[in-house]
């Protein structure tokens, strides 16, 4: 089970995920991601973590591939506020190449107004 | 259930969640560190995603879960009849350069071979039989 919130602030989408994002919740996780950023027109976006407490590589496969699109289409994605077990991975496997991440909410709105 | 230490259950998506808390909560009443949990839980959903995806080809199979715990070792076998793979023998290659250009494959492997202290693989009767070893006294 996955849930997504999203808002607006400075111009920048933020997209909050709760839950847990393995193969299971994956389709769900797609679904309700894609809504969002149809509906949106911000190019700006940031994932925040802090509610997510467990993602599978299959979860940053989708992410990193949907990072991808939006970089091609002239956008950006950053994400931030990662939990020590998100965390461990995202640094594990090297995922900083394509994706920014920081600490927190506030340091990753801050570099997108750089 | 609470001291059930052996599960055999459907290797499906859907049942990612409980085979983690199954896992979990054993190693909890050992009093496993967090750290050494966390290490458990996203090694065996990797390894069981795998399974669905290249081993069962998403059809429904059954796999079975031992624990064998003894602090501060733990060990988890899995056992599951699809095709034979080693993954002690699995190589890893380009995995900064798949993640450059938008495909996340392999990132299971890595964090596997990564998160476990030890792995042992072995084919007998018709299983590929992988035990997982984690040790509270390394740091991984």
């Amino acid at each position: 089970m996955v849930n997504l919130k999203e808002y607006e602030r400075n111009n920048i989408l933020i997209i909050e995920i709760y839950g847990e994002l393995d193969s299971g919740s994956v389709p769900e996780f797609s679904v309700k991601f894609k809504q969002i950023r149809e509906k949106s027109l911000l190019k700006k976006i940031i994932l925040d973590l802090s509610s997510l407490s467990f993602i599978s590589s299959a979860g940053w496969s989708f992410i990193i591939e949907e990072a991808k699109k939006i970089k091609k289409s002239g956008g950006d994605m950053k994400i931030a506020s990662m939990n020590e077990a998100v965390k461990r991975v995202y640094n594990l496997v090297g995922i900083e190449v394509l994706l920014k991440s920081f600490d927190n909410l506030d340091d990753a709105i801050k570099d997108y107004e750089k | 259930m609470k001291n059930k230490k052996y599960l055999e259950i459907s290797a499906t998506k859907k049942n990612l969640k409980k085979i983690r808390n199954f896992i979990a909560l054993r190693m909890k009443q050992e009093k496993f560190s967090d750290n050494k949990i966390i290490c458990a839980v996203i090694v065996i959903t990797e390894h069981i995603e795998n399974i669905i995806k290249h081993s069962y080809k998403n059809k429904r199979k059954k796999i079975k879960i031992f624990l064998n715990i003894k602090y501060p070792l733990c060990k988890i076998k899995i056992l599951d009849t699809g095709k034979n793979f080693d993954i002690t023998k699995a190589k890893i290659t380009r995995l900064k350069k798949r993640i450059k250009s938008g495909t996340g494959g392999k990132m299971g492997l890595k964090i596997i071979k990564s998160m476990t202290d030890n792995i042992i693989y072995k084919r007998e009767n018709g299983y590929n039989k992988n035990i997982f070893v984690f040790n509270e006294n390394n740091k991984t």
